[in-house]
Formats: C-alpha cells, sequence, structure tokens
C-alpha cells in the first residue's frame, strides 16, 4: 500500500510520510519443511530392498512416520496380526512434492514410471544421515522395525484391501 | 641458593689408553672456546648428564653424550678412530654454603647408567681427600624410590622447596628440575629453538613454562591463588551448612504446620541468634509465637486441672451447646474443603495439559534441530535441500512443501525455530506457576484436613460425653484436657529443637565470620605489586640488553614481558615470526641474562645464580652483537657463574675478550687428549 494515507479524507495536512504494511510470518509444520521431508523419502529408500520402492511403499511407509500413533498398527497390519481395516492411509500433497524435488536435486531417480531408487548422491545422503544416531531417531527405528515386513506384494495387498 | 660449577672431568678408557678432559671453572664469565668438530658439544651435554637432567634435553633414555664418549674418538685430525671401551663424568660443584660435591655417572660401561654417585667432597679439585659417598639415581618423574632420586637430592642441596602443580594426566607432581633448568641452560643442538627457552613440555605439567618462570623470579599469584580457591571453598561449605540448617528448620516447623521467621537465607554476620528469630504456629485465627503458645496452653492446662472434673450430667447443657457448634463448625469446614478439592483438581488437569503441550514443543524443536542438521548434511553432499529456487525451472518458492496461496508468509526454519523456543519458554512458565499453585492449593488443604480432623475428636468425645450416664466425668473434658497436654508437650520439644537449631546456626556464622576475614586478607586480585615490580625489573633489563646488542626488527622499549604468560610480549601481542632470525637469538639471551642478573639478591627468588649458553652465537648473528653479549656477561657480579662455549674463530674471540674480566679456557684440539 503506497497511498497516502489521509489523502483521500482530507484528515491530515500537509504531506504524510509513506506508510507499507506488510504481514506477520506464521509458523508451519515441520512436516511441510522441504529439508525433513526429503530426508524421510531418502530414508524410505535406503530402508528398501535395492535402495528402491514403488510409489504405493513410499506412500504407506511415509503415512505411519507422519502420524506417529499408527506405527503400531502399521507394524502389526504389515505382520498379519491385524486387518487393514485399521490402517486408513491418506493421500499427502506435501509427500508428492518433496518426491519431486527429490528428483530435481538429483537424489532420487523415477524408473519404471512407478518406482524410485536412490541414486548414487541419494546413497551418499542416506549414509550421512545414518551416521548419526541422534538425527532422526524416531523416523529409523519405525523403519527398521517394518524393513522385513514392507515387501512390495504385502504393500500391494494391504492398500488394496476393501 | 646460588649453584656454581667448579671443574668437570671427562674420562674415556680406550685400548690405546686412557683419553680425557679437564676443565676448571672460576667465578664470573668463563668463555670456552673450541671448534664445532672437536668435541665442544660434549661439554655442556656432559654436565647436563652429570647432573641427571638429560630428560630437558630430550625423552629419549639413551645417554645424550656425543659418539667420543660412547662409540670411537679421535686423536687428531688425519690419526684413526679408536674405539672407547668405556667412559664416565665427573662435575664438582658447589653451593651457597659452601657444601661441595662431586657429581660421578657413567656414560659406557657395566655400571647401571642412571646411577649417579655423590661424592661429599671436592674429588677433582682435591683429589687426595677421602670422602664418604651415597648413591642416587636419574628415575623416571614420579617414580616411587623418591628418596634416593638425584632430583630431590638436588633440590634439598640448592635448598629448593619445589611447588607441587597439576599435571595433564591428572594429579600432582612436583615442578620437575628438568623445567626450571631450560631457564638456564641453554644446550646447541635443542636450547636455542624456543622463546624464552626450550621447556620439556612434553613430561606432562600444565603451563609448564609459567610454572618455572614464576618459581625462578619468586612470584607469589600462584600462592594467592591458591590460597582464593581454598577460601572460596570454605565458604561454599558454609552457605551449603546454613541451607541445611534452613531446611531442618522448614521441617520442623511442618511437624506444628507453623512457620519460622527472622532467619536469613544466606549465612549473615548481623544476624543474631537472639533476637528476632521466630516459629510461629497458627492457632485459631492467629499465627502465635511458639514459646507464647506453649505458655498460653500450659496456662489452660493448669486452669483444667484446677476445676474438678464435671459429671457428664452437669456439662450437659453446655457440652450439647459445644456439640452443635462443633457440628456447624465440621459442616461449613467440609464445604470449604469440597471447593478447595474440586478448585485443586482443576489446576491439576491445566497443569498436565500444559504438561502435554510442552512435550508436543519439545518433539517439534527436536525436529527442526534434525531439520536443520539434514540441511548441513545435504550442503556436504552437494543437494542444496533449503534451495529458495526450484531445481528445474528456477522459480521462487519458499522451502515449505505448500501451494504458493496457502499461507502467505511462512517463517524461516530458523525463525520457526525461535518461534518454538518462546513458546516452550511460555509453557514453561506456566507450567511453573501452575505447579506452584498447586502445591499451594495442597499445602492448605492438608491445613483444613487436620483442623477438620481435631474437630471431629472433639466432636466424638463431645457426643460420647452426651451418651454416657450421668455420673461418670465428662470424656470431653478428659479429652480436651489430654489433648492439651499432649499438644504442649509436643511443642515444648519442637520449641527446644529450634533453640537448638538457632545454637548450631550462630556456630556457622561464626566460622563464616573467620573465612570471610581470611578474605578480606587476601590481596585484591590480578597480579601482586611485588610481582608486577618483578616483571618490570626483567623488562627494563632486557630493553637495556637489547639496545646494547643492535635489536632491530623494532625498538627495543617497545617490548614489555606479558603478566599472564611472563613471555616477551609487544603492543600486547607474542613476539613471534615478525623477528629475524638472529633478534630472535639476542632476544632469548637477553630474557635469561635478564633473569640471571634481575634475580641476584632477590628475596624468595630460585635462580642458582649460573648460566650456560652453549653456542650463543647462533644464525650468524653479528659478531659485533655476540661480543657486546660478552661484554656484559663478564660485568655480572662475581657472585654469580656464567659459562659460554662458542667456536668463533679464535684470534677474533681474543681480540674481542681483550681488556675484559673474564677466565678464557682454550681447547687447541680435540676436547679428548691421552692421559
Amino acid at each position: 500500500m503506497t497511498e497516502r494515507p489521509g489523502s483521500g479524507y482530507g484528515l491530515l495536512v500537509g504531506d504524510a510520510p509513506e506508510v507499507r504494511i506488510t504481514g506477520r510470518t506464521e509458523p508451519v509444520p515441520i512436516e511441510v519443511r522441504r529439508a525433513w521431508r526429503v530426508a524421510t523419502v531418502v530414508l524410505i529408500l535406503a530402508a528398501s530392498r535395492g535402495r528402491r520402492a514403488s510409489r504405493e511403499k513410499v506412500l504407506l511407509l511415509n503415512y505411519a512416520l507422519m502420524n506417529p500413533a499408527t506405527q503400531d498398527s502399521l507394524v502389526e497390519v504389515l505382520a498379519g496380526d491385524k486387518s487393514p481395516f485399521f490402517l486408513q492411509v491418506r493421500v499427502d500433497p506435501a509427500l508428492a512434492r518433496a518426491a519431486d524435488f527429490a528428483v530435481g536435486l538429483g537424489l532420487v531417480k523415477l524408473v519404471g514410471g512407478a518406482s524410485l531408487v536412490l541414486t548414487e548422491l541419494g546413497v551418499e545422503l542416506a549414509n550421512s544421515l545414518a551416521e548419526d544416531d541422534s538425527l532422526l531417531s524416531n523416523e529409523k527405528t519405525l523403519l527398521e522395525r517394518v524393513r522385513r515386513l514392507a515387501t512390495e506384494a504385502r504393500v500391494r495387498e494391504v492398500l488394496r484391501w476393501r | 641458593m646460588r649453584l656454581r660449577l667448579r671443574a668437570v672431568d671427562l674420562l674415556a678408557e680406550t685400548e690405546r689408553g686412557e683419553f680425557g678432559a679437564r676443565l676448571n671453572f672460576r667465578r664470573g664469565l668463563n668463555v670456552v672456546s673450541a671448534d664445532n668438530t672437536k668435541g665442544k658439544s660434549t661439554l655442556v651435554q656432559a654436565i647436563v648428564f652429570a647432573l641427571g637432567l638429560e630428560k630437558m634435553l630430550s625423552p629419549r633414555r639413551e645417554v645424550p653424550l656425543p659418539r667420543v664418549m660412547t662409540m670411537e674418538l679421535r686423536e687428531s685430525v688425519d690419526g684413526p678412530e679408536i674405539p672407547v671401551l668405556a667412559s664416565r663424568v665427573m662435575l664438582e660443584i658447589e653451593n651457597e654454603l659452601g657444601g661441595v660435591i662431586t657429581l660421578q655417572r657413567t656414560a659406557k660401561g657395566d655400571t647401571d647408567l642412571r646411577l649417579i654417585r655423590v661424592h661429599d667432597g671436592p674429588c677433582l679439585t682435591s683429589p687426595d681427600v677421602r670422602v664418604r659417598a651415597k648413591d642416587y639415581y636419574a628415575l623416571d618423574p614420579g617414580a616411587a624410590q623418591a628418596s634416593t632420586g638425584i632430583h630431590q637430592f638436588l633440590a634439598d642441596y640448592l635448598g629448593w622447596d619445589l611447588p607441587r602443580v597439576p599435571r595433564y594426566a591428572g594429579g600432582e607432581a612436583p615442578l620437575y628440575l628438568e623445567a626450571i633448568f631450560a631457564l638456564f641452560f641453554v644446550e646447541q643442538k635443542v636450547g636455542w629453538s624456543a622463546m624464552p627457552a626450550n621447556f620439556p613440555t612434553y613430561m606432562g605439567l600444565k603451563d609448564m613454562p609459567r610454572r618455572a618462570v614464576e618459581y625462578v623470579l619468586g612470584l607469589t599469584v600462584n600462592e594467592i591463588e591458591v590460597a582464593r580457591q581454598r577460601i572460596e571453598a570454605r565458604l561454599t561449605a558454609c552457605r551449603s551448612q546454613w541451607d541445611a540448617l534452613i531446611e531442618e528448620g522448614a521441617r520442623l516447623a511442618d511437624l506444628a504446620s507453623g512457620r519460622v521467621e527472622g532467619i536469613p537465607a544466606e549465612p549473615d554476620l548481623t544476624w543474631d541468634e537472639n533476637e528476632g528469630n521466630i516459629l510461629r504456629i497458627p492457632e485459631e485465627k492467629e499465627w502465635v509465637e511458639v514459646d507464647e503458645l506453649i505458655s498460653r496452653l500450659s496456662r489452660q492446662v493448669r486452669e483444667e486441672r484446677a476445676r474438678p472434673v464435671p459429671a457428664a450430667a452437669e456439662a450437659d447443657a453446655a457440652v450439647a451447646e459445644e456439640f452443635r457448634n462443633v457440628l456447624q463448625e465440621l459442616a461449613d469446614l467440609r464445604g470449604t474443603r469440597r471447593d478447595l478439592l474440586s478448585a485443586l483438581q482443576t489446576e491439576r488437569a491445566q497443569l498436565r495439559a500444559t504438561q502435554r503441550q510442552l512435550a508436543t514443543i519439545e518433539e517439534d524443536l527436536q525436529r527442526h534441530k534434525d531439520a536443520r542438521k539434514i540441511l548441513n548434511l545435504g550442503g556436504e553432499v552437494g543437494a542444496d535441500l533449503g534451495a529458495d529456487r526450484c531445481p528445474t525451472c528456477q522459480q521462487h518458492i519458499s522451502d515449505a512443501l505448500l501451494p504458493n496461496d496457502a499461507i502467505d508468509r511462512p517463517m524461516s526454519l530458523e525463525e520457526n525455530q525461535a518461534f518454538l523456543l518462546k513458546q516452550r519458554e511460555l509453557f514453561q512458565n506456566l507450567a511453573a506457576r501452575g505447579a506452584s499453585l498447586v502445591e499451594k492449593q495442597k499445602k492448605e488443604l492438608a491445613l483444613l484436613s487436620e483442623r477438620i480432623g481435631r474437630l471431629q475428636t472433639r466432636s466424638r468425645a463431645l457426643q460420647d460425653t452426651l451418651d454416657s450416664a450421668s455420673a461418670t466425668p465428662s470424656t470431653a473434658s478428659i479429652q480436651r484436657r489430654v489433648e492439651l497436654e499432649a499438644r504442649v508437650e509436643g511443642l515444648r520439644r519442637i520449641s527446644s529443637a529450634f533453640s537448638k537449631l538457632l545454637s548450631d546456626l550462630a556456630v556457622i556464622r561464626e566460622s563464616f565470620r573467620q573465612v570471610k576475614s581470611d578474605e578480606a586478607r587476601l590481596p585484591p586480585p590480578g597480579l601482586p605489586d611485588g610481582d608486577r615490580h618483578r616483571l618490570d625489573l626483567l623488562r627494563r633489563s632486557i630493553v637495556a640488553q637489547l639496545t646494547e646488542y643492535g635489536f632491530t626488527t623494532f625498538r627495543p622499549a617497545e617490548i614489555d614481558v606479558s603478566t599472564d604468560t611472563y613471555r616477551p610480549i609487544r603492543e600486547g601481542f607474542e613476539i613471534g615470526f615478525e623477528l629475524s632470525a638472529s633478534d630472535a637469538i639476542r632476544l632469548k639471551w637477553a630474557y635469561q641474562l635478564g633473569l640471571l642478573e634481575v634475580t641476584h639478591g632477590l628475596g624468595g627468588s630460585h635462580h642458582p645464580g649460573l648460566l650456560v649458553f652453549d653456542e650463543p652465537r647462533q644464525q650468524e648473528t653479528s659478531r659485533i652483537s655476540f661480543h657486546q653479549l660478552i661484554a656484559r656477561a663478564s660485568h655480572v657480579s662475581q657472585e654469580l657463574q656464567v659459562l659460554f662455549t662458542t667456536s668463533e674463530h679464535k684470534p677474533t674471540l681474543r681480540d674481542a675478550i681483550e681488556g675484559l674480566d673474564l677466565h678464557l679456557i682454550d681447547i687447541p684440539e680435540y676436547l679428548l687428549q691421552a692421559r
């Protein structure tokens, strides 16, 4: 707003200085911070066979990472001890954006149209993330728990259950 | 105490007979003129070796003497090499009390190379006199048999009570002689390479150079620091003892739901244990001082005793009235308690909610920290995770994965983190206030419950009375009497415990007084005036000498001696690389010769009055500078002793020392000659 205040109302006498109004910044949840999300995508792929996972698998594991209250359910469902009914996986637009960035930064490659794989650069980053035990420790713990259980076949079964 | 070298004798046994060297030293300046390749370095190394201080030259365990003493020697330049079968060094020295001893040590042979035999007399200058001898050892520092260690012996011989200093490895050790001697023994190979001296820092003492100079100059700053720390420790002990007693006082007061007044939270010298310290107990609706309450209640007890116990029937009407009042009061109090309870529950719920919020914020903060680490790691592998431009189309974007119109101006990661920190502080304050409110309410509830309890007991007694037969003594009355007496007894015990507490506190106050007065006698922090004066003396000597020696890198007057490290500084900065090599040598001369001059006659200093420079003319320092050095050294008091060894061209040297008061020892050929 660069219009002189008061000029339209005849309230001020003489020239008033320009007034600029800028909005306050707002906090955003960590789940939409690009660096953090890209790192979780890299971690998911690093914990997958051949460092490669289908978009569906990434979606499923990502859901549990973003909703820690559902983590125990995920483990039980993947193990077959609980019905997939108890897992209401939602679509996550931020995930798609994070994956796109990961590709754009050269950390991840799209293969066969429906799978993501870590590039050499991505593997380097994954190794750096792994070195610091205190970094993303909750996320690493969950991925370790589901490492063997989250096969592509089982993931498909769970997501397509009706 | 001062130390003077009297004579040194080197002996090497070969198949062709004995070879050796004998040098006698005098007071004042001694100059040994010898060729560089003909054994000059053997001399100073042998003196160090005889004293058992070879660790000052190198951490290695080998004998630090050149091959001529341990392998083979030559008689003349074109003569053959003759193998050495055995060799030894003898050094005759004298201390300020006139005690002359001779140190003997094997350099090659069957004897333990660490053994140093100390003869109790001048074996070199008066060989015919028979003297006793005792064996000592050049042990590793800190070795167990300190009583047979040569270093302890030498320290005693010099009258030095070595201070204990901290080691890097933990614990303490006496300041090693090798560290101190670096300030007056400069050996050719290693001694000239560091400013102001080449300290054997590998030996692991913390702050070794500083401590050595401190001891030699007799500075008191360190002792004062140690005393200050001890006083600090005593003050802390007083305070924590006081705290413990205050705690106990609070617990004592709690026993009667009372409170303590008049005792300061910290030891206070103006506090009087006899005045103004009160333990107050709540009674009815006021707070009464405990002794006052005791006498009030005691009076009631006496009155009760004086009255005959009324028979239950007589007391009926009064009892009934009291009973009604008590029931009414109980009902009121119970109502108040219910309100209090519900308020407390609300507060607790609030507090739990606040704590849950705090936990969430902590998790969030942790993830933000993680996000920053991730940004760094990304940067390290070359992926710019925080870029504000799209890597593909270069459009401007924020680092929040939101559609562009979702939030107008999202905070940056750092701003978000700062925001969360403020949130955390806010909630921590809320939680703290909530917690203290909960405590307060709990206390009120406890007090109230206690009152209700007492009233209930009273009402039961009254009930009993009303129900019981008419001739029996009134239970209520007896109960009241018993209760009063018990209460008085309890309060008496608490009051006497409180008095004892006050006298215990008084004892601590007196200790505190003592410590404070010791503290007041400490000199103010910072370098004591005496120390400053000594450093200034050193500075003046250094400046004067540098002027004489032709120091040119800057004006000598710009030099000062650091009051922290005692090293030479200029404009507050360490002097280092800006010096030319020969100016650095001049500075070393000035510093060490300065120490020698300045400590002469200076009380509390610990310089042996001896200075040994092995080849002071290093780095092609100009001849003129060197001759100035010789001139200055020749003027030292005859109570002191200086020894220079030099390989300078002999005719030039003779011209330079013409007219100077010194003792020239000329070694024309090889140092070791056939005997």
